[in-house]
């Protein structure tokens, strides 16, 4: 098992590599120059100039990169020319907002979405199961800016129950942060609950007609021990792959989330940062991004194993 | 055969699949039974309803598409129809009184759990015992059914084995709780032939010491030929020869039967001589006609078979032979 992990750390670290180059060289492969995108085109030839120097602009490509990741390795991603502060600062505020709706969004979404997938798929073509797969359909097809809007229409409008935006933080006052945290967090869950749901319902109904889930009920055991000791474990292997690619969509779906209800994470800064041309805080938040998403395949490795006695054993 | 004490007696059992209306009858009254200590064989092509017919008895037939519409299946004097799929009597049935072990040796065990583990759980399930005890009840089934190292295999996954000692593991989760009855369905179809004699000899050793009755569901009737004491021939779902194993083998009164021992291969036969297969194919359970299913296959059929209902079970030497066929006498060339 620890060298199953310690193999799946070395191959994380070089996709970090690869994407510290891709992020780096976004800004530089974008046609013009950096300098003038950042300081606009009413910036003077002096302002240029002392740009390119403070930010080795007129070094080698290479030497550039070389003092680049030195940096960020520091935690130095450079300064972002709207807020005129650190990048790594702008980073570090905004991110526990991202996390304290993204991260409830994920786990909600998927012990959900799990248990709905088995309520459905043991009582398949029961009316539960009609009706589960009904909203499981609804909320595939439901684009997340609709529901947001929808929600503040409804909840926060003309029901007014709800907050319509903002954002306290769970260690100032936890029962104001889920108050206003109910709406984006649902609105966030629902598109990764309902293909979570949907592929546990057709992965139970696939293991539950197996060979395995007959011999355990010829030996007797209850059907409590069949559908989750038996059956469960084998249809979440493929669960567990959904929910860590479907970790982008709570990424991609924070962006429009925190647009929707004003939340200032990262979703919101790196927005403003690409209108705002403000260069070195896209390449720290594409980093940062790139960088959870590979820790998210790491963790849905680690979990493959332990699920999956024959990936663990296969992997030493 | 000195034991007349009967085990598990099925009277007029029957079971149907619907699909979109229309009823396959799958196991049309069956009626069998199986005495203690005894080995009996049901026969048939595949898809004669010889295996829905034991997932009857444990109640294992899913519902929908299939559902058991009548009949008693009686175990130890208690008619288990009585008790409902998922009820905790019929659960207490399954695995500890009736053991089931099924064709597929490959994919019947659970892959995510090691072996120990699978045997432990259904011991814990029947017998009161720790989790230690439990452990070592299954280190000896294991070294029982002839598994080396049985410790070290309790740790193994089933990818890691063989598909005859996975076989062999099926077997020890039934020898472990002791079985009455161990209904063994097509054991040894998917394994090849030097393990298929090997998991045989084992059921056999297990009947005589565990005194358990052992039922083999079969498509081959030369391999139970030589362990079964009494036949049971199925045909679209009904039983349409039983009687005892010299009675089927020497005396076959039904022409299905005859067929069917003249498509199996014997020793001492000359070379050259051929095999004759049943012409034709099992006839579509879902529309069954009112007078013998066979008669569409059958070389002796008259045109009374036709017109006549079909034949129930008629006594052929007023013991334990019993025919489904209206003809008293088959000509004796085509024997």
């Amino acid at each position: 098992m620890r060298r199953f992990i310690l193999k799946r750390i070395g191959i994380s670290l070089i996709v970090i590599m690869l994407i510290s180059v891709f992020s780096f060289s976004l800004v530089h492969l974008l046609p013009g120059d950096p300098a003038v995108l950042a300081l606009g085109s009413e910036a003077t030839k002096e302002q240029i100039r002392n740009f390119r120097e403070e930010f080795h602009l007129n070094e080698p490509v290479v030497k550039q990169y070389v003092i680049w990741i030195k940096n960020a390795l520091h935690g130095d991603f450079g300064i972002s020319i709207a807020y005129k502060r650190s990048v790594i600062s702008c980073l570090s505020e905004r991110l526990p907002r991202t996390i304290a709706i993204g991260l409830p969004a994920l786990i909600i979404s998927s012990i959900l979405g799990i248990l709905f997938g088995i309520i459905s798929a043991v009582n398949r073509g029961k009316f539960i199961d009609k009706m589960i797969t009904f909203i499981v359909t609804l909320g595939i097809g439901t684009p997340t800016f609709w529901l947001g809007m929808i929600g503040i229409l409804v909840f926060g409008l003309k029901m007014g129950i709800l907050p319509l935006s903002g954002f306290v933080s769970p260690s100032e006052n936890f029962a104001q942060y889920v108050y206003y945290s109910i709406m984006p967090v649902t609105v966030l869950s629902l598109t990764l609950l309902a293909s979570v749901a949907r592929q546990t319902r057709s992965n139970m109904l696939e293991v539950i007609n197996q060979d395995f889930i007959r011999t355990a009920r010829a030996n007797g055991l209850a059907e409590r021990s069949v559908i989750y000791r038996h059956a469960l474990k084998n249809s979440l292997i493929p669960v567990i792959t959904t929910i860590g690619m479907q970790v982008r969509v709570i990424v991609g779906g924070s962006l429009i989330v925190e647009q929707l209800f004003n939340i200032a994470g990262i979703g919101t800064l790196l927005v403003s940062a690409v209108s705002a041309r403000d260069y070195m805080v896209v390449q720290g938040c594409v980093f940062l991004i790139s960088l959870f998403t590979v820790a998210c395949n790491f963790i849905v490795d680690v979990l493959y194993g332990l699920v999956d006695p024959r990936i663990r054993k296969a992997w030493r | 055969m000195s034991e007349t004490k009967k085990l598990l007696e099925v009277k007029n059992l029957r079971t149907s699949f619907f699909f979109g209306g229309k009823e396959v009858k799958a196991v049309n009254d069956v009626s069998y039974y199986i005495n203690e200590q005894e080995i009996v064989a049901v026969v048939g092509e595949s898809g004669c309803g010889k295996s829905v017919t034991q997932m009857s008895v444990m109640q294992l037939v899913q519902t929908p598409p299939g559902k058991i519409l009548g009949g008693e299946v009686l175990f130890e004097g208690k008619n288990l129809l009585d008790y409902k799929p998922k009820s905790r009597e019929m659960q207490a049935v399954r695995g500890a009184k009736i053991a089931m072990i099924f064709q597929e040796p490959m994919t019947s065990l659970n892959p995510v759990y090691t072996v120990g583990s699978q045997i432990t759980e259904v011991i814990r399930r029947h017998k009161k015992c720790t989790k230690k005890e439990a452990w070592e009840l299954g280190v000896k089934a294991l070294s029982d059914v002839g598994i080396p190292d049985p410790e070290a295999r309790m740790k193994n996954y089933p990818f890691e084995m063989s598909g005859g000692m996975r076989q062999r593991a099926l077997i020890a989760i039934a020898v472990a709780c002791n079985s009455k009855l161990i209904i063994a369905d097509e054991p040894t179809t998917a394994l090849d032939v030097t393990t298929q004699a090997q998991v045989m000899e084992l059921l056999l050793k297990i009947v005589e010491t565990m005194h358990t009755s052992l039922l083999i569901v079969t498509h081959n009737l030369g391999l139970v030929s030589r362990y079964a004491q009494r036949i049971y021939v199925m045909y679209a779902g009904r039983i349409v020869e039983s009687g005892t194993t010299e009675d089927l083998l020497i005396h076959p009164a039904h022409p299905y039967t005859i067929g069917l021992l003249k498509s199996v291969p014997k020793l001492e036969e000359r070379q050259g001589e051929q095999l004759i297969p049943i012409e034709g194919s099992p006839p579509n359970l879902a529309k069954l006609a009112d007078y013998c299913a066979f008669c569409p296959r059958c070389p002796y059929a008259t045109e009374e078979c036709r017109t006549r209902p079909a034949p129930e079970l008629r006594s052929v030497d007023g013991k334990l032979h019993f025919t489904a066929c209206h003809l008293e006498a088959i000509p004796e060339e085509g024997k």
